[in-house]
């Protein structure tokens, strides 16, 4: 529907899309749960934080520190979470195991009292990813008034669904791609003329109006990770539980995403259908823009509920996946374009979900 | 009255000064204590004088006072002073006793009138007052006919100028009037038809047809309305003729004349935007409207996803729009009926009409096959705006190969047997055609086909039957190699209609019955490539019956009052073969909580239901000027319309009642204000409605519509309600010709289930998707010359509800919007100003060509009107809302008809 939206767009030469804002009430935050139990070891990690406001220009999340975190299974199992230093809002499991069959729920206790609990949520088998399948499309974006040179690739699995369960299944596909950055060749304006001005991470510094190096740049190689956007699954249209050739994200091709090479990871999660309504609507949300003829968006209702107020309002998600996972490495060899040299940033290549560790899966 | 009075008295003085009559006679004295009756028959034996009167009028008047030395025309006015009675003089010896004695002045300046104008008058004369000695009331019935063709006009206006009063011919183009006996001017009209003027003498029943001649003016030979002399006469509420000139004539978007764009403008309906070619009715759905197409129900009426209307203008002979007071012969759908009728051949010779716009051309070809008797008429209609696609600059490679088609067609055969009897086929076809390379193709398809005949038994009774079938389609296709697949629609519905229209007394009777097979294929979906993914589902066909009976009374109670009062008993069952599925007793009704399924065997019914539907309105007139009227109708829809978009899209799906779907029903009562002022020069009224709806239908948070073989889990039913105001007010004559209309409406709803998942915004009313309370239009003509004009429309409605998302979080690195509760914002408000300057060519009745010009310019001030807000990522990867204009400037557009 969204090419149908342009074409029209477009028939019409004078359509247009302009930003609106509405004066939402200043509603109170709210609080957010992101948490998940797999059947991969743990142990498992559930964020506690709070809605922001749209016109807020940061993802910086608000975290919910000081809480207390139960997981239970129905096998009698009992997990109490503790808090992951460093990383406010960030509690992790410490003894339990995810195991497929059993069903899990989670109880909150915010640190002024509020009790929260999720429903129970079934832990349903995996299925598996045979062979992760790669499309390239060649698109020229005009990015600020220049014509850049790259694509897309079209990411496809081949595999099944797990078997005895509701066949519902999300996919996430992350990447990780290195940069470089040349954060030594920064400058300042100073009396109209050009200066140099090093990121102290770079390794160098201005002596005599020179640069001199003095030890090791530890912001000039990154690693950057992207998070897909998710898809879901009703694979009960699909025959045999066989899946072929199904969509499952895109990668991003241009002259730093394949500045060395990409990685990409494609996990399978199986979930219940009450989770699967939860991240239609998401999907929904993320696809469903820019099209003409979007469904009308609606609340996004997680599982998660205040005990004692049930008018309080809890988003996020506590859910239990069976996981399939594969991974590729895509090579610049593998655009049938000649990609041009990388652009030389001068920042610092740190930032959010940007690292100068290298990951252990980069070879 | 006063006024009148004296007019009266000044006319009767120069009858007097003409000659001595018994109106000069000194009364004695000695009459003080009689009847007046016993009065006149006491002078008509002892002079040669004759009263004319209704015993009723003045049976009741005593000479109560001493009269002696009054003449007995001064003694008369006393007595008929502050009563509405007055008396005339015919000739030296007849004295006529007039309820409204305005109506001789009416009628000699009619007459004047008409002399002036050079008009022709023709005399007509029943019987003589001999004949009619007891004032009794006498029956002219007739059938006014177009002149040319010899087609029977509908809705002509038959008036008497003399009285104020009318009636409007019939489907047969019969009309009945029950006149006092005595001298009237009759005048009938027909928009685009030469006006003509009866001086009517009628003591005896009588029966007189008439042929109007087409104005030499015409360009487009479309019938219209007699919209001008009807609104204070006529009975029914909230009904509107369309006159297709004056669409033609009026600002147009890219040049396409478009009916439903211009029933988009009228008091009390509303559209969603440019996109969306469906039109909502006093807070109703898309879906509940009624569109028919020479008896035959349309289901998409939209080419190129609502820009367009699937109708050729030129194709229609003249639509009926009903949005209150709905007559119990239509049925089916809540909201309004939408009733038009096509064009038929010219019996005499044969005639080319066309047209040329930027989207597309049309051309229609008429005439007779056998002279007055057999006629035959096609047209067709057919985009080529690909070249217009193809040309855009566009950085999307698959625009440019892409390709936009639609096209529609009609026939029309008529057979006249004999004046009485005819037949007649009609045929119409539309197709649009929507294909981005490499992608998904949509189709959808629209084919009715009919037979009807009609039979005159007697000047009195008539009868039609039309008998037809059509199927509406689409079809979606994507030729990818690993997910390729068809995803197929359709509804296939035979129907018949049978109605008798008797006139008899001050009664017109109409009654009937009808059915309609329907066989619903919900979807099927095919892998169209060896290696797709995807696996075929067909969905079960839904097989369905509709059937009504109906009757209808149109009741002249007296000269004032007017009734009409019907009924429509409607049964809808749905039939096996179907797989119901069942869920557990309590439970919400969730694809996790069903427990088992039935089959029910083909043929046996799975469920009926039964709806009476009651129909009554009235008009009383206060005075010639004003009437009120009200009207309360109950309607019922078997049929759903299942959407979560606002606009009618291809994809939609049609569902009947059944085991879960109730049918919805609807109970409006309405209540309007009409009158006219400076000899029917303005126009005003004001109508009021309240409308209750049941069972009316929407669906879950994240539904899944298409091909879903459980719907009832995704969509819940639960109350609606309307009400509004609206107002109006005309200027029908002289150069400059417009309306303005100012409508206050809300439409809400609630869908309060057991759990909240089975409710929407926990229970509480919210507004519906077409709640646009302020709506404002105005439209205009005016007349630069005989062959030019400027006509141009304004419009304003408060911007339509929608959701907007209120604040954001993260979920496993996905930025998320939350969202308020259903329809709790709205999107920026709607107005817009078109113009266009009409040139026709000369106005010479017999020419060979004949073609006009309109140039027009549409969103004259570049408003850019939001369509829709949706909702895009934003740079932290948030979803903020934005507008979407689809006009986003000024659109000037040209375009040329033409006739031969």
């Amino acid at each position: 529907m969204k090419k149908v939206a342009l074409f029209f767009a477009y028939l019409l030469l004078s359509a247009c899309v302009d930003p609106i804002s509405y004066k939402t009430p200043a509603s109170e935050y709210q609080l957010v749960v992101d948490g998940l139990i797999t059947d991969e070891p743990g142990p498992y990690t559930v964020t506690l934080s709070l809605t922001r406001a749209l016109d807020d220009y940061t993802v910086d999340t608000l975290p919910v520190n000081n809480a207390k975190i139960t997981i239970k299974s129905d096998a009698g199992e009992t997990d109490n979470l503790v808090p992951v230093a460093d990383r406010p809002g960030v509690y992790k499991t410490t003894t339990i195991q995810g195991i497929v069959g059993r069903s899990y729920s989670i109880t909150i206790t915010r640190s002024e009292g509020r009790v929260y609990e999720s429903s129970s949520e079934k832990l349903m088998a995996p299925g598996s990813i045979d062979a992760i399948l790669y499309e390239f499309v060649q698109q020229n974006p005009v990015i600020g008034g220049v014509q850049t040179i790259g694509g897309i690739f079209k990411i496809f699995t081949n595999g099944k669904v797990g078997t005895g369960g509701e066949n519902y299944v999300r996919w996430r596909v992350n990447g990780t791609y290195k940069i470089q950055n040349f954060p030594e060749n920064r400058t300042r304006t100073e009396d109209d003329t050009q200066v140099p001005d090093p990121e102290p991470c770079s390794g160098y510094v201005v002596q005599n109006g020179r640069l001199r190096y003095v030890s090791p740049c530890t912001c000039c190689y990154c690693w950057v990770d992207v998070y897909g956007i998710p898809t879901v699954n009703d694979t009960r249209l699909v025959s045999g539980g066989a899946l072929n050739k199904i969509r499952v994200g895109t990668v991003t091709v241009n002259r730093r995403t394949f500045y060395e090479k990409y990685y990409v990871d494609v996990q399978m999660l199986s979930m219940t259908q009450q989770a699967y309504n939860f991240w239609k609507l998401i999907e929904a949300q993320r696809e469903g823009a820019s099209s003409l003829f979007q469904p009308p968006l609606a609340q996004v209702k997680g599982n998660i509920r205040n005990k004692e107020n049930a008018n309080e309002v809890v988003q996020g998600y506590f859910g239990a996946s069976g996981v399939a996972r594969k991974s590729i490495f895509l090579s610049p060899k593998d655009v049938p374009l000649r990609l041009p040299p990388i652009d030389t940033l001068t920042n610092s290549c740190i930032g959010i979900n940007s690292t100068n560790i290298q990951p252990p899966f980069w070879k | 009255m006063k006024h009148c009075l004296s007019a009266l008295v000044l006319f009767c003085s120069i009858t007097l000064c003409a000659g001595q009559s018994v109106l000069d006679r000194k009364l004695t004295g000695d009459e003080k204590g009689k009847t007046l009756i016993s009065l006149f028959t006491e002078l008509e034996k002892k002079e040669q004088v004759r009263f004319y009167y209704m015993p009723d009028w003045i049976g009741t008047i005593v000479l109560e006072e001493d009269y002696k030395g009054l003449t007995l025309g001064e003694a008369l006015r006393a007595l008929f002073l502050d009563t509405d009675l007055g008396f005339v003089t015919i000739g030296e010896h007849d004295i006529v006793i007039l309820k409204d004695p305005s109506q001789s002045m009416e009628r000699n300046a009619f007459i004047k009138a008409a002399i002036k104008e050079r008009k022709t008058i023709q005399k007509v004369r029943f019987g003589s007052p001999e004949d009619n000695r007891k004032g009794k009331r006498v029956v002219l019935r007739g059938k006014v006919i177009n002149a040319e063709s010899k087609d029977p006009l509908v809705g002509a206006n038959v008036g008497v100028s003399d009285l104020k009063t009318g009636t409007v011919t019939e489907e047969n183009g019969a009309f009945e009037l029950k006149l006092p006996a005595g001298q009237h001017v009759l005048t009938v009209s027909y928009v685009n038809f030469e006006e003509e003027l009866i001086d009517l003498e009628i003591y005896t029943d009588g029966e007189y047809n008439l042929d109007l001649q087409e104005k030499a003016t015409v360009l487009d030979e479309i019938i219209v309305s007699g919209l001008a002399d009807r609104k204070v006469s006529t009975s029914n509420l909230g009904q509107t003729q369309i006159s297709m000139r004056e669409i033609k004539r009026a600002p147009s978007f890219m040049g396409e004349v478009d009916l439903i764009k211009q029933i988009q403008v009228l008091p009390g309906v509303t559209t969603a935007g440019e996109a969306a070619s469906g039109f909502n009715v006093r807070g109703g759905g898309v879906d509940q409207n009624l569109v028919l197409y020479d008896g035959m129900p349309v289901f998409n009426s939209a080419h190129a996803f609502g820009f367009f209307s699937s109708f050729n203008s030129y194709a229609i002979r003249d639509v009926d729009f009903y949005r209150g007071g709905i007559p119990a012969e239509y049925g089916g759908r809540i909201s309004s009926v939408l009733n038009i009728r096509s064009r038929e051949g010219d019996p005499e010779k044969w005639g080319v009409n066309g047209g040329i716009g930027l989207i597309s051309s049309n051309l229609m070809v008429g005439g007779p096959i056998k002279k007055d008797k057999t006629t035959v008429t096609a047209s067709f209609r057919t985009t080529y705006s690909d070249w217009l696609i193809n040309t855009i600059q566009t950085n999307y490679v698959d625009l440019r190969q892409s390709t936009v088609l639609f096209y529609d067609g009609t026939f029309k055969l008529a057979h006249r047997f004999n004046a009485k009897t005819k037949i007649t086929f009609s045929g119409y076809a539309s197709r649009d055609e929507f294909r981005l390379k490499g992608d998904s193709t949509y189709q959808w398809t629209n084919r009715l086909g009919s037979v009807r005949l009609d039979h005159q038994f007697n000047p009195g009774m008539s009868f039609d039957f039309t008998a037809g079938a059509g199927t509406y389609s689409y079809k979606l296709t994507d030729r990818s190699q690993f997910n390729g697949f068809d995803l197929s629609y359709r509804i296939t519905y035979p129907t018949a209609k049978a109605g008798f229209h008797l006139q008899k007394g001050n009664h017109k009777l109409t009654f009937g019955a009808e059915a309609t097979y329907y066989a619903f294929d919900p979807g099927t979906l095919q892998p169209t490539t060896p290696e797709s993914a995807v696996k075929p589902v067909t969905m079960q066909r839904q097989n369905s019956l509709e059937s009504a009976f109906f009757f209808g009374d149109g009741i002249s109670l007296n000269e004032r009052l007017f009734i009409e009062v019907g009924a429509r008993i409607s049964s809808f069952t749905a039939y096996g073969p179907a797989t119901i599925n069942l869920y557990q007793p309590g439970a919400p009704i969730e694809t996790y909580n069903k427990i088992d399924s039935v089959n029910v065997p083909a043929g046996e019914p799975i469920k009926t239901y039964y709806g009476i539907e009651p129909r009554f309105s009235m008009r009383y007139s206060l005075t010639p000027n004003l009437s009120i009227k009200a009207g309360y109708n109950r309607t019922y829809q078997y049929l759903h319309l299942i959407t979560n978009t606002t606009a009618i899209m291809p994809i939609d799906i049609w569902q009947p009642s059944g085991y879960y779907f109730k049918p919805q029903h609807a109970d409006q009562v309405s209540v309007g204000l009409f009158r006219d002022f400076k000899e029917k020069k303005y126009e005003a009224f004001v109508e009021a409605y309240y409308k209750n709806i049941e069972n009316i239908l929407d669906f879950k948070d994240g539904a899944n519509l298409i091909l879903n073989p459980h719907l009832e889990t995704d969509l819940l039913q639960g109350k609606g309600r309307a009400y509004g105001v609206e107002f109006s007010v005309s200027k029908l004559m002289g150069r400059l010709t417009g309306s303005l209309n100012y409508t206050y409406s809300r439409s809400l709803r609630t869908i309060s289930g057991p759990t909240e998942r089975e409710s929407i915004n926990k229970g509480q009313e919210y507004p519906s998707n077409f709640d646009q309370p302020n709506i404002v239009n105005l439209g205009w003509k005016y007349a630069l010359s005989r062959r030019h004009f400027f006509t141009g429309n304004f419009t304003y409605h408060t911007g339509r509800p929608v959701t907007v998302p209120e604040a954001a979080f993260t979920i496993d690195h996905v930025p998320v919007a939350t969202f308020s509760g259903r329809n709790q914002y709205r999107i920026p408000d709607y107005h817009r100003l078109d113009v266009a300057l009409v040139v026709e060519g000369n106005h010479k009745r017999k020419k060979f060509w004949d073609g006009t010009w309109t140039f027009s310019i549409y969103n004259l001030y570049g408003r850019k009107n939001p369509y829709t807000v949706f909702f895009k990522s934003s740079p932290d990867g948030v979803l903020k809302p934005y507008a979407l204009s689809i006009i986003g400037t000024a659109l000037p557009s040209i375009s040329y008809s033409f006739k031969f």
